[in-house]
Formats: structure tokens, sequence, C-alpha cells
């Protein structure tokens, strides 16, 4: 009992780690609080969902599509829309505008219905001892570590990447070696959002989808970025992985949904007392 | 008994050392000269008396009592307001409401009493004309007397100045000299950093020169002047003055 | 810039809408007053978070706690022990004061600040919402429903919603007073100092941690004494329409879109969002959180393009500074 509970806690763990990864690049990086990361994966499982009833396309080659729609989406909200906002505080309320806006929007389209794909070849499970391990979720947790793996490396190694990091340390620095702020800060959050919406694609043969999806999993991606230190990859990874396992214990131990009770405790407990979070990250 | 007291303080951010072993007096009445190359832990001293920062260790000593690790208000409460060197107005709020701001604690009398102390605070900076004038709007030579003028609010007995000829023109500046001398005659005691010679050492009656957070020579302004250590660290090891 | 007599011709502006709102409710039918009430209490809840988030400059995303609180403490004080929702108004004050308080406390001196406090309020919100869902004590996801016993000045109840309106309009009146007050007086100065430069505002002598515990104090109080009515109101309260991040949106919102840190922009901004929100929700009909895709565009076009709110724009219209 404990041990499937530790085992399906890591794989959601994984999962949670994934949605995070794109806000760390965005929140980490560029200090934009985006509210909405949510609704950009909540509209990526609705990518997924319609190739999925039309063409038939398995999620995991739609999430190719969905991380390029979340993108361009992504690369047009900020263009259009976070360029203009001065601190951080008006971000928060612009990016909680657009949650506002997608989420309810994608309800007047698509009501509020909760949908699912089935995929009856990965819906299985399989048995290592008595251990289950659900396929969907466990090809979840290797999108999440090859998610954090790519990111991690394209910020080493490529040129944008390394913009990316020199904005993250320095605005001025950055900009006297001639990086284009502008450009490089709508990569990084379309990016995010691509990240994000691709997630969400990897999820849909286990989670269902709906529109009010999106707030649930904003919260979380909160804080195991907040837990794993902002901008801190790794730090995001395990964070996902401690708030999974969290959950897991939690709702094994605890009555009710109390063991959500103790993510926002747990949240607010590092938001006082360790801003930098767990792995070390820039200070909240 | 020394107005203000620094003894054996330490600080360090990170790897670097900003203050070491600082030993500091100023007495009542003093207007005492704080200078030194960019660097040297002027204003970390600033904000260190004036309990923004905390000292590794040492004391801070003020009228006898221990002020170490107060915070800001509580050491402006105490006697000691400070300027900043980038001044910090509050730029949506009028000249008059940012100067009554600095009034209000020391007297729990009535608007009527604070609002005299400002405008005579006003006209002692010739701010009176631009008393509706938002912070925001105020030139820069205004916005020191502003920042001066809400400091002195607080009915200070020891002033930290920081920097408050920066950006002056040279009338501007001979009106702020005035206008400090004159803080002194009436009582207040000045410890003020600047970076302009001439000015720094035509107002001090006594000046402390520091580099890389350690005092290196203290006195007269004619005896640092002549100090050898400070000519080096202010023009090289080449020694030669040139006028 | 000129200083028009303005406040010559406000006095009349407020006066005559007041005799107006006074007098509306005996032409109006039962849906139209429905909708004053409503547009009045988000009027009230928003001017109660604008001393916290507009003068404070402390923006709380989770003032639905206070609500709740509110709510939760006079409904379960009327319903298992009988005391009239007025005692458990003032004490449901008190409790979400010293919530208030705490929360305030703690997230101020540990130095959490703009999109991180509003973060931690929402948390806290969040917090409260899933313990009232858990403990049998608040009736769980059930919630608790509130006998009605016809109309009763002592149990804070009434048949006919003329007798809510002037309650909730007196109200209005005195969150009013209050907001100036609090404005002309030396906590609004320090309010505002703070807001603008928190370090310059301690290097004159005052205590931000205090005064910034003082604004959520009496913040959370009024706020709560509004969950009151909206409990009596309503008749029924759960987890979610008293905790839930919704509400805490629908709160703030009318602050921002009206003008923060003014002494009306709140009630512009509800008389100006309650149409607008009944209006979206007949028009694209069905789901009920239509008006909320409004609210998401509102906050957009309002933070980019009036970030001094309604009141701010006409402010500086004609040239008048504060």
């Amino acid at each position: 009992m404990l041990c499937n509970a530790l085992v399906s806690g890591l794989l959601m763990g994984g999962v949670y780690a994934s949605v995070a990864i794109g806000l760390t690049l965005i929140f980490g990086v560029m200090n934009i609080i985006n509210f909405a990361h949510g609704s950009f994966m909540m509209l990526g499982m609705y990518v997924a969902y319609w190739l999925f009833i039309w063409p038939g396309l398995p999620p995991y080659i739609s999430l190719f599509a969905s991380f390029l729609v979340l993108f361009f989406l992504g690369a047009i909200i900020h263009k259009f829309i976070i360029r203009h906002s001065s601190d951080g505080q008006n971000v928060l309320l612009i990016t909680l505008g657009i949650m506002l806006f997608l989420d309810n929007l994608a309800a007047f389209l698509w009501t509020p219905d909760y949908r699912s794909i089935e995929i009856p070849a990965f819906s299985k499970s399989f048995f290592i001892g008595y251990l289950a391990i659900n396929i969907p979720r466990l090809i979840a947790f290797i999108f999440a570590v090859l998610l954090t793996v790519g990111l991690y490396i394209f910020l080493k190694t490529t040129i944008t990447g390394k913009s990316i990091r020199a904005i993250s340390d320095s605005i001025e620095g950055a900009q006297s070696v001639g990086i284009n702020i502008r450009r490089i800060s709508l990569i990084s959050f379309a990016i995010g959002a691509g990240c994000v919406g691709a997630a969400g694609a990897v999820v849909t043969p286990f989670h269902s989808i709906s529109p009010s999806v999106g707030l649930v999993f904003v919260i979380i991606a909160f804080v195991v970025v907040v837990l794993g230190g902002m901008g801190n990859f790794w730090g995001t990874f395990f964070g996902g992985l401690i708030v999974g396992l969290g959950e897991s214990l939690g709702a094994m131990y605890l009555p009710g949904s109390l063991q959500q009770f103790f993510i926002y405790f747990i949240f607010i407990l590092i938001l006082l007392f360790r801003p930098q979070g767990i792995l070390g990250g820039k200070r909240a | 008994m020394a107005m203000l007291e620094v003894q054996g303080l330490m600080k360090s951010f990170g790897g670097l050392m900003a203050i070491h072993h600082l030993n500091l007096a100023i007495e009542e009445g003093e207007i005492v000269g704080l200078i030194g190359p960019n660097g040297a832990g002027k204003t970390t001293l600033f904000n260190l008396v004036s309990g923004f920062l905390r000292p590794d260790s040492g004391k801070i000593i003020f009228k006898g009592e221990n002020i170490t690790g107060l915070k800001p208000h509580v050491v402006c409460k105490k006697g000691i307001a400070r300027t900043f060197q980038i001044v910090k107005p509050f730029p949506k709020l009028t000249t008059f409401r940012n100067i009554r701001i600095g009034a209000y604690h020391r007297s729990s009398s009535s608007r009527k009493i604070i609002d005299k102390k400002v405008e005579e605070i006003l006209n002692f900076l010739g701010l009176a004309e631009k008393k509706k004038m938002l912070g925001s709007d105020l030139t820069i030579a205004d916005r020191k007397n502003l920042e001066l003028g809400r400091a002195l609010a607080t009915g200070p007995q020891l002033l930290l100045l920081d920097e408050i000829m920066g950006g002056l023109n040279p009338v501007e500046q001979e009106k702020m000299v005035n206008i400090v001398q004159r803080l002194n005659q009436e009582g207040i005691t000045l410890l003020v950093i600047e970076h302009n010679m001439r000015v720094i050492m035509s107002l001090s009656q006594r000046i402390v020169v520091l580099n890389y957070g350690e005092k290196i020579a203290e006195g007269s302004p004619e005896e640092v002047a002549r100090n050898q250590n400070v000519i080096k660290v202010y023009l090289g090891d080449q020694g030669n003055v040139r006028d | 810039m000129r200083k028009l007599p303005l406040y010559r011709y406000s006095y009349f502006f407020i006066g005559a809408t007041l005799a107006l709102l006074s007098i509306l409710p005996i032409f109006m039918g039962s849906y139209y007053t429905h909708i004053f009430i409503l547009i009045l209490l988000y009027a009230y809840l928003g001017s109660s978070w604008n001393i916290l988030g507009g003068y404070g400059g402390q923006f709380s995303f989770g003032h639905a706690t206070f609500l709740g609180l509110g709510a939760y403490t006079s409904t379960i004080l009327f319903m298992r022990f009988g005391i009239s929702p007025w005692i458990g108004m003032l004490l449901g004050g008190v409790l979400s004061m010293i919530v208030g308080i705490f929360i305030g406390f703690i997230c101020f001196r540990y130095g959490l600040k703009g999109p991180f406090f509003a973060l931690a309020t929402l948390a806290f919100a969040e917090m409260f919402r899933v313990t009232a869902l858990n403990v049998p004590f608040t009736g769980k996801a059930m919630g608790i429903l509130i006998t009605i016993k016809g109309t009763s000045f002592p149990a804070f109840q009434f048949q006919e919603k003329i007798y809510y309106y002037y309650i909730i309009l007196a109200f209005n009146v005195f969150i009013v007073f209050v907001t100036h007050l609090i404005e002309k007086s030396k906590l609004g100065d320090y309010l505002e100092a703070i807001k603008e430069d928190e370090d310059a505002a301690e290097a004159l002598g005052i205590d931000t941690l205090k005064y910034k515990v003082m604004a959520i104090s009496i913040s959370s109080f009024l706020t709560a004494l509004g969950g009151t009515f909206y409990a009596q109101y309503l008749f029924y309260i759960d987890p979610d329409i008293c905790f839930g991040v919704h509400n805490s949106i629908e709160i703030f919102i009318r602050p921002i879109l009206g003008g923060l840190g003014t002494v009306y922009g709140p009630f512009l901004g509800s008389l100006i969002l309650g149409p607008l929100s009944e209006v979206t929700r007949g028009l694209l009909g069905g789901y009920s959180g239509m008006h909320l895709m409004l609210f998401g565009a509102v906050l957009v076009v309002v933070v980019i393009f009036l970030p001094k709110g309604v009141v701010g724009f006409f402010e500086k219209k004609i040239g008048y500074s504060r």
C-alpha cells in the first residue's frame, strides 16, 4: 500500500515538475509571475484532445502541436500584453486577467464538462512484484525528465539559452553585451508556455480535461517553483517530486482533502523562511 | 561622553569586508566630514548607524545608549536623521506633505502646530513657493533641500548627510553650505559625506578619512590634507601633488 | 496643473447620488433591488480591501479569508448557539481582525511584498477553504443553511429585499466615512509614504511594520462585517462561496477598476462591473462564470491603460492633484 502510494506520488510528482518547469523559466528567469500558466496547460490539453478526436493522433505526437500552439500564443500574449506591464504586481494582475479570460473563454467554447481521452494500449499498468506502475504516468514522468534535461542543455549550450541566463543574472549586464532583451524575453515566455502546453498533452491519457484544470495546476506549479528555488531547474524537478510525494502520502494518511492544506502551508513556510527554496535559487 | 561612538565596527558582504574594525567618535556640536574614495564604506557606515544594516560585530552608541541593530525608525526616534545619496522624495506627495510626514512623530500635538513647523522648515530652506509641487516635479536642488527638510522635520540631534552637494551647481552649493552651517549653529551635530573637497574642507571642523572600510586618517582639514596616506589614496603612489 | 474648486461640486454630486440611491428601491422591482444589493455589497467589500490594497499598497489576493470568517462566525453562532447575527457580526469582525493581524504580521515581518504577499494571502485563503471543507464543525462541503424565520431584525433576516438594501447602503455610507477619515489622518499619510518609499519612510521614524499591520487589521475587521451580511442575505454558506478565490477576485477587482486608494473608487468600480456582469451573464448565457471573462479583460485593460482606475482617469482630465 505504502509503496504504491510512494510510486504514484513520485510519478505524479514528475507531472508536477513538467508543469512547473515552464514556469520556473518564466518566473525564475524573467521574474514574471504567470498566473495564466495553468491556462496554457489547459489549452495544450484541449489541443491534444481535439487532435485525438478528429485525426486520431495520440497525445504523444500531438504534444508537439500543443507546444507550437502555446509557443505562438505565449509569444502573442507577451508581445501585446505583458510587455506593457511595469512591475511585478502589475504583471500578476495582468496574468490573472489573462487566466480568467482564457479559462472562461474555454468554458464558453467547449462547456465546463469534463472530457477524457481513452487509449486502451496505454491505460494499463505493469507490475513489478506487487508495485503497480501506471504506464501513461510513467511516460509523463519520463517526459518530465527529458524536458528538464532538455531545457537545462538548451540553457547551457545554445546562444539563446545563454542569453536567457544572462538576463536572469543581470539585465544591465546583458544589455551591455548587446543582448536584445525584448526578443529574448519574448522567446523565454513563449518557450515556457510551449513547455507547459506540451505537458498538458502528455497528461491527457490519465487526467480529465476541463477549463477548471488550469487553476488547480497553476497553484501547484507555483508551490513547486518556490519550493525548489526560482530559476533552479533541478530544484523545480525535485520540488515537483516532493509535492507529488507529499500529496500522495497526505491523501493516504490524512482525512478528506486535508493534504491540500499542507501543500499551502509548506508554500507559506518557504515564502517566509526560505524564499530561495530548498535547493537555492532566486529569492522570492 | 561623545554624542556618537562607533566601537570596533565590522561589516562584510559575502567575502567583501566593507567596514573593518572601525572606531569613531563624534562630539556634540561638531561638523565632521567623512571622506574617502568610492567604495570606502562611507554610505555603509551611515546605513549601519541609522539601522538599515546590522553590523557583524561592534557597537554603536548614541548619547550613551547602545543603538546597535535597532530598526531605522527607532534610531530616528532616538534623534538621528539621515539623507540618502540618491534622493528619495515621495514622488506623488506635495513638498508640504513630504516634510509633514517627518514632522508627525515628534510632536503629538495638533495638526496646526505640526503644519506651522513644516512652514518654518519650508521657509528656512527656500521651498515655500514650491510647497504645493509634487515630489516628482522638483529640480535636483529642490529635491536635495526636500530631503534635508524631511530629515529636519524629525527633530534630530545628529544629522547624517550623504553627499548632499551631489548634482548642485556652485551657487546652490554655496547656499547649501550656509544652510548646513546655520543648522550647526542651532545645535545640530553633523556627519557629512562629501566628495567635493573644497566644500568639505571649508565646512568641517574635523575630517575622518576611510579607505577599504578602515579609518586611515583623522584630524583637522589641514592635517588631513597634508597626511601622506590620504594623499596616496587619492592620487596614487606618485606622491607629488600638483596644483 | 490648475486646481479647480472641485470640492464644492463633489459634495453636491455625492449628496445627489446618495439621495438617488436612497429612493431608488421604491421604484425598483425585486430583481433590480437584488442587483443593487450586490453592487453595494461588493462596493463595501472592495472599500474594505482598499484600505489595505489601495491606501496601504499591499495587494491581498485572499480577502475571501475575512469574508468567510465573518460569514461562518456569525452563522455558526446563530444556528448553533442562538446568538443574534448582529453580535455574531462583531465577533466575526474581531476574529477576522486577529487572523488579519497574524497574517499581516508574519508576512510583513518576513519581508513579503507585492506579488509574493499576494500569493501568500491566496494560500491562506485556500487553507481556510480546505479546512472548512473537511471539518465537521463548519459543515464540510455541505455548508450551513440558515433557517428562515421570516422578517426579524434581531435575527438579521428579512423577507423583503428592501431592508437588505438599506442596510448595505448604510454600510457603504459608513465605510466611505471611515475611508475618508483614514485618508486625511496621520495613518493615511504614513501609509502613502510607506507605499511610495518604504526605506525613506523608515528613516523618518515610521514603524512601517506597525502601520501595515494596522491597515490589514482595519481592513480585515470591516471585510468580515460584510461577510455576515453576505451570509444573512444568501441564507446559505459553504467553503467555496465564502473562501473561494473567485470571491477574492470579485472583491479586489472593483477598487482596481474604480481607483486604488480613493474613497469612491471601489463604489464606482462596482457600479460599472455590477451591471456589466449581469449583461454578460445574460448575453452569453449558460455557464455561470461568463462575467469572469469580462473581468479578465477588464483587469488587463485597466492595469495597462488606466493604472489609476476610473477615478484617477477623471482626476487627470480635470487637472486635479491630490
